[in-house]
């Protein structure tokens, strides 16, 4: 039972949706590649506005995501959690950004989350219990 | 906090006229890994300002000094010599400060290439890069001797960095909006953490 349940999220996960045509102009520049929640499934976006793909697993929305940002010759992948927190964050190829040192502000790391998640359409937050 | 081998002193004006450059060479240290440090942090400790300077420069491999602003004040008729007296420091700090400090590597702007001749004679045979007051070439300057100093390979091209400077300028407002901050009253540490959250998320 469980397999056959693992056959159906997989072809589920194969490019459900697109959202952008095919071939459109996306930004030689930007190079973030995003996982975030949209509906029952997972949404990977490109910064910028690129094409869209949905997943019905955050696994499969990965490991696309991976092989988009591969593709070039850097980049990063963000993975957003349906609690709008960070899953995940990897780089390729470009130099990491350092820690500030000293006190972080938790309300800026908010406000620039959501915005970032604003900005690429991803589900509101649920209300707090 | 990053290692000493990637801080950066940032010697550079404060006034609000310069703050968009300001911004832009903090965004573009950060954006190339390296993490900025200025006279301006905050800390706890209570130490004047003299000292603090002290201690962020001896802590710092590499300073970003730009003399712009060594100018003849409106109001006073002066000019502006903390960016000269730091710049000194550092450079004193490299030659007398021992092994430690002899790795340290400078990078002076100013406005105009040969505009320093005038007014700081003594730093002729130093290579001086000109900015011309545009932030565009100040990040192309900026990345470009970055390459070079620290002989690392992979920096993002120096159109990239300014290409998401302008995204996150686009973005400031929001995100001080949502922060409830006003944007004239953002302290250069919750600047410093904006612009390394938002590269984060947003390179």
């Amino acid at each position: 039972m469980a397999k056959s349940n693992k056959d159906a999220s997989v072809k589920r996960s194969i490019a459900t949706e697109v959202i952008f045509a095919p071939g459109e102009n996306i930004p030689a520049k930007t190079r973030t590649v995003y996982v975030v929640p949209r509906g029952d499934g997972w949404a990977v976006q490109r910064q910028g506005g690129g094409s869209i793909r949905t997943h019905a697993t955050q696994r499969d929305a990965i490991k696309e995501a991976r092989s988009e940002v591969k593709i070039q010759s850097s980049g990063q992948i963000v993975v957003y959690g349906r609690d709008g927190q960070i899953r995940e964050r990897n780089t390729y190829k470009m130099p990491p950004i350092q820690n500030p040192p000293g006190k972080r502000s938790a309300k800026i790391e908010k406000a620039v989350d959501k915005v970032t998640r604003d900005r690429l359409g991803a589900d509101p937050l649920p209300p707090r219990g | 906090m990053a290692s000493a081998s990637k801080q950066v002193f940032v010697n550079c004006p404060f006034d609000p006229g310069y703050k968009p450059m300001f911004d832009a060479l903090v965004f573009a240290i950060t954006d190339l890994g390296f993490g900025p440090r200025s006279s301006r942090e905050e800390d706890d400790s209570g130490e004047i300002r003299l000292a603090k300077i002290l201690r962020i420069i001896e802590e710092c491999k590499y300073g970003v000094h730009d003399l712009s602003a060594v100018q003849l004040d409106s109001v006073n008729h002066l000019p502006r010599f903390n960016m000269p007296l730091e710049l000194g420091l550092f450079l004193g700090c490299k030659k007398y400060g021992g092994d430690a400090q002899s790795q340290k590597a400078t990078l002076i702007f100013d406005s105009e290439e040969h505009r320093h001749q005038i007014f700081i004679s003594d730093l002729a045979g130093n290579d001086i890069h000109a900015h011309n007051d545009d932030i565009a070439t100040a990040i192309r300057e900026l990345r470009t001797w970055f390459a070079t100093a620290s002989k690392r390979r992979g920096l993002p091209g120096g159109s990239d960095i300014h290409e998401r400077y302008l995204r996150f300028q686009a973005d400031l407002s929001a995100i001080c909006a949502t922060a409830r901050l006003r944007p004239d009253d953002v302290t250069f540490t919750e600047l410093r953490q904006m612009i390394a959250d938002w590269l984060n998320r947003n390179r």
